[in-house]
């Protein structure tokens, strides 16, 4: 079975742009675990929502200046790094893709990195700004698939022989450089304008969030179970294809449901019978997110169980904080899932059975429904618990919920490492040129 | 299953572990806190206090409304007991008089060491007003509550409900009174704002739409009670009149129809009774509907 694997897989990294993806994803991953754990930090320890922070009473005790202090330096840490991971994954994938073609990789990648830029921009009365949205994590894809093109771009229009690379060893070849790039460089400029003329026009922004809300919105209240889990799935297929931070689900305390939810708890003194059993963003944020998007605690296990080289158990150590935190950006990008078929049928179902399983155990009255206020960054495992007013019963499923999906993972992680250490050897064997 | 096989594997295990403590050592705290914090938001949920906070106008303290009180509680087989609370310039809070255990509808007065004339006297009246609710709240766990204002009083309590009011932590004005309060301080007419009033105007997206406005007015001549003209007590409609659920106002006259002579006027009493303070005395704090009953006494 695994040969069929590794031949299906092996064509499917052929493809130039998984080849690119993989490599830009490898380039970025320190930026992205580095924002990260500043994003895990300021939300879990220096925000008034914070998990930690409402457990030790930090606000109480902790001097006001050290707060703003460390809420500013690590948000401006996460800006700058996950805060604009696009624009650097575009900048990547263009290089690379310039790369693959043997062509000469700074310019392309610059050029990947202004048109990433010049895409985000948005105007208004004021003047023009960048849309976050468009730079973030959240994008990933898009910066992707802009670096790819932009990189295709240049093998169309520029002659290989002029593009060489190699060192540049006169200023005049700098020149000369640059004098062949202008005309790939302008139409990719006016093609990123127009475009990001249009997407103005179009207001697209506005749809982007508003899609986000109108999926929200369908994960709780009145309807119907089955609907909710097409969300579920459609979210988590989105996050393994590397698009993200809207469309994640809040945690539910916003909607009116959730809202019922609570006071029902509240007037009772008792979560069982509640009149929303099955909603969905509850249910989700406390039995199928442990460690973020797609059960990545379970995976981080998973891996630390099957792993053997010393790459993936240091990616294991170092992402292990954030993951019990909730921050999986840095595995997902690190291991990588994103775009990883090998991953895809996990990260995407296991949710689904995680969420039918916890209904059920709700339906059969084994648990309460979580509905008390859960603090931003709870650990994955403490998150019915909380959610439940500190049901013991309910934190011994949630354990071994979790033990039952690194369970699950096993044989992905396993079939998965076996796969790349087949293709490593397939490498090793084949021709030096072609270094997947 | 699990063969340490080599060093990393180990070194991930130690790491592994170690957060499995901490997981554990978390669980405690976890644990206390949760409990603590549904059982407080819980009793804030149940709780059926819904008191009435009175806020006096410039230059009166803490006793403004003690005729107003004793009005209130004659001929009422329910008395309302009557906190009074100073917040000085410190930002120190004191209090006197005291809720008396199973009087669900309390009176307490809020006045400030600076109870000065002027718009910046009144931020930092609103500002003030502000940490002593906080500490009200935080104290008896209050859902819900009726507003009074007095004059300026009226100003400090439109103030704060466009700056510092939370409509998201669980407590709910229910209906706001003012009485002879000047909107646009000694102003006749609305065509010339004060720089109160626009800021007011500007702010007023930010007062909760459920709310209920009661404006009255005295008038001793045809335009003014004296003090305060008609005018600038009519200008409360630009803040008000299309944000809040209901928005009446109301004039007063006869005896006790000058300004400051209002809170102690007999028909402003009634109006209270009518308006401002439940009618039922069974009915829960959390609920809002109100019924307005004729036959009460």
């Amino acid at each position: 079975m695994i040969d069929t694997v590794v031949s299906k897989t092996v064509r499917y990294r052929q493809f130039s742009f998984i080849r690119v993806v993989r490599r830009t994803l490898a380039l970025i991953f320190p930026l992205a675990l580095v924002g990260v754990i500043a994003q895990v930090l300021s939300t879990v320890l220096f925000s008034d929502n914070g998990y930690l922070y409402n457990v030790f009473s930090v606000g109480d005790w902790m001097p006001k200046v050290v707060m703003v202090v460390a809420q500013n330096a690590l948000l401006a840490l996460s800006q700058v790094t996950i805060g604009m991971l696009t624009v650097y994954a575009s900048y990547g994938a263009a290089r690379y893709t310039a790369q693959l073609y043997q062509i000469d990789d700074q310019i392309p990648g610059i050029t990947g990195l202004v048109t990433s830029l010049l895409l985000s921009v948005r105007y208004s009365q004021r003047g023009v700004s960048f849309d976050q949205n468009m730079m973030n994590y959240g994008s990933l894809l898009g910066g992707l698939i802009v670096g790819y093109l932009i990189g295709q771009t240049f093998r169309w229009l520029v002659k290989k022989e002029a593009l060489k690379p190699g060192r540049s060893r006169h200023t005049v070849d700098v020149e000369n450089r640059v004098a062949v790039c202008v005309r790939p460089i302008l139409v990719i400029l006016m093609t990123a304008l127009t475009l990001n003329i249009i997407l103005n026009l179009i207001s697209y922004y506005s749809s982007y969030t508003q899609a986000a809300a109108i999926l929200q919105s369908l994960s709780s209240g009145e309807t119907p179970f089955w609907l909710k889990m097409v969300v579920v799935c459609f979210t988590t297929l989105l996050e393994w294809l590397g698009i993200v931070g809207s469309y994640n689900f809040q945690p539910g305390m916003d909607s009116t449901a959730a809202t019922a939810n609570l006071n029902y708890a509240f007037a009772h003194h008792t979560a069982y019978g509640v009149p929303y059993p099955y909603l969905g963003s509850s249910l989700y944020n406390s039995f199928a997110n442990f460690g973020g998007t797609g059960i990545a605690l379970a995976l981080l296990l998973a891996l630390a169980i099957v792993a053997r080289s010393n790459n993936k158990q240091r990616m294991v150590r170092v992402n292990f904080l954030p993951v019990l935190f909730n921050g999986n950006t840095g595995l997902m990008i690190g291991l990588p899932v994103i775009l990883n078929p090998l991953y895809l049928l996990p990260a995407v179902f296991l949710p689904l059975i995680n969420l039918l399983i916890a209904a059920f155990a709700i339906f059969i009255h084994l648990i309460p429904t979580p509905v008390y206020w859960i603090p931003d960054g709870t650990p994955g495992p403490l998150v019915a618990f909380v959610g439940t007013n500190g049901s013991v019963v309910t934190l011994l499923f949630t354990l071994a919920l979790l033990a039952f999906d690194v369970w699950a993972f096993l044989p992905f992680v396993r079939l998965s490492l076996a796969v790349e250490e087949r293709i490593h050897s397939l490498d090793a064997k084949g021709e030096q040129t072609d270094n997947v | 299953m699990f063969k340490l096989t080599n060093r990393q594997q180990r070194r991930s295990l130690w790491v592994l572990l170690v957060g499995l403590f901490i997981l554990v050592v978390l669980l405690i705290p976890t644990s206390n806190w949760v409990k603590s914090s549904t059982k407080e938001q819980a009793a804030q949920y149940n709780s059926r206090l819904s008191p009435v906070i009175m806020i006096p106008g410039s230059s009166a303290t803490k006793n403004r409304f003690d005729t107003l009180v004793k009005l209130l509680n004659q001929e009422s087989a329910k008395k309302h007991s009557l906190l009074k609370v100073e917040v000085y310039n410190s930002g120190k809070v004191s209090y006197t008089g005291k809720i008396r255990r199973g009087d669900m509808e309390p009176i307490i007065v809020v006045a400030f060491e600076n109870n000065h004339d002027g718009y910046s006297n009144i931020k930092k009246q609103a500002k003030m007003f502000n940490v002593a609710f906080e500490q009200l709240v935080e104290t008896y766990k209050f859902n819900n509550f009726k507003a009074f204002g007095h004059s300026n009083g009226g100003l400090i309590w439109t103030l704060w409900l466009e700056k510092y009011f939370n409509q998201d932590n669980g407590v709910r004005i229910k209906t706001l009174m003012t009485l002879g309060t000047p909107y646009n301080f000694s102003e006749k007419s609305a065509t010339n704002k004060t720089q109160m009033l626009s800021d007011l105007i500007a702010g007023r997206d930010k007062i909760p739409n459920y709310l209920t406005v009661l404006s009255v007015m005295g008038t001793k001549t045809y335009n003014s009670d004296g003090l305060v003209p008609e005018g600038s007590v009519e200008a409360g409609k630009y803040i008000y009149q299309k944000v809040v659920k209901h928005f009446t106002m109301m004039t007063v006259t006869g005896t006790d129809a000058q300004h400051s002579d209002l809170p102690q006027n007999q028909q402003i009493v009634s109006l209270i009774r009518a308006y401002l303070l439940n009618q039922d005395n069974n009915q829960r704090g959390n609920q809002n509907n109100r019924k307005v009953q004729s036959s009460n006494n």
